[in-house]
């Protein structure tokens, strides 16, 4: 077994893809359970966090002479979904173009404005495209836990409560504070779970 | 007679002048593989290892396609297929196909 400390934009799909192992054989390995406890996503993992390694068990399989045999690699590739609301409203309907690991994929949003694609699972970031005036960047990997301050100023940019996720100390504390008048919620200790919800993850 | 004797002036009484068509040529054999996503698409440069009975492990990267094909195999029967950089959890076996290669022996596929 080996250890690895895990990097900013790390993922356990991109390190399963990476090490030839399925992604739950990792996540769900006994070494892994106090991680797996404290994170619970494994698409949120925090810089420095250990995560171990099993070792592999190669695949055999005896196979006559005279033929083709095909084989296919599970979990692979990983999927992205995406919903798209506007003031809380789905944009049912919509045709999107998703730039991903150099490939264009396009589509339309489905009743509820969702869409899902498939996407490697060592992709950091996509660009959507709606209509001709609409562009988005987004970044597919690199989401601290919210248990971390990094993890509270991530999801508050995001949710377009703070500049920037290096904003002053004092427009974080308003934009928590923003944030939480926002839900109508006087429990400030409520706010990392708060804002998990609303940001989706 | 004498042209027919000019035709083949170096050659022994009883000499094969060519090869008969109808001859039995020794019979080989053929081996493909292939590697895809479950989305169906190639998975590439994945290394592989074909243990063949009575000759030693071909081992090598299949290719853009996510496929490898060796070829010049005596005897028909069971090869062990591995891929040593996946794990068995991670690879699931699908199906027997016929080949998808051209062939380029006399029992080529």
């Amino acid at each position: 077994m080996e250890t690895k400390q895990i990097g900013p934009c790390d993922s356990i799909a991109g390190i399963a893809a990476d090490s030839g192992h399925l992604p739950d054989t990792i996540w769900n390995h006994k070494t892994n359970a106090r991680l797996k406890q404290d994170r619970e996503n494994p698409y949120v993992l925090a810089e420095g966090d250990v995560i171990t390694i099993p070792d592999k068990r190669p695949p055999t399989r005896p196979c006559a002479t005279s033929l083709r045999h095909r084989f296919q690699r599970k979990a692979i590739p990983d999927v992205l979904n995406l919903q798209l609301l506007y003031e809380g409203k789905a944009r049912a309907g919509l045709a999107y173009e998703l730039e991903v690991a150099g490939q264009k994929l396009s589509g339309v949003t489905d009743k509820n404005g969702r869409l899902s694609k498939p996407v490697p699972p060592n992709a950091r970031e996509a660009v959507l495209k709606l209509g001709k005036t609409e562009s988005y960047r987004l970044q597919l990997s690199g989401m601290d836990p919210e248990s971390t301050e990094t993890g509270l100023r991530k999801r508050l940019v995001n949710l377009g409560f703070l500049r920037s996720v290096d904003a002053s100390a004092e427009e974080f504390a308003e934009a928590r504070c923003s944030f939480l008048l926002h839900l109508n919620e006087k429990n400030a200790e409520a706010l990392p779970a708060k804002l998990r919800s609303s940001h989706g993850a | 007679m004498a042209s027919s004797a000019s035709s083949f002036p170096s050659l022994p009484p009883d000499s094969v002048v060519a090869p008969c068509p109808a001859a039995k040529q020794p019979q080989v054999h053929w081996i493909e593989i292939e590697l895809v996503a479950e989305d169906g698409s190639p998975i590439p440069w994945e290394m592989y290892t074909i243990a063949i009975p009575g000759r030693p492990p071909e081992n090598g990267l299949l290719d853009e396609q996510g496929f490898a094909r060796i070829e010049q195999i005596e005897k028909a029967g069971d090869c062990q297929v591995s891929f040593p950089n996946l794990d068995r959890a991670a690879v699931r076996f699908l199906e027997e196909l016929p080949a998808k290669a051209a062939p380029t022996g006399p029992d080529g596929g």
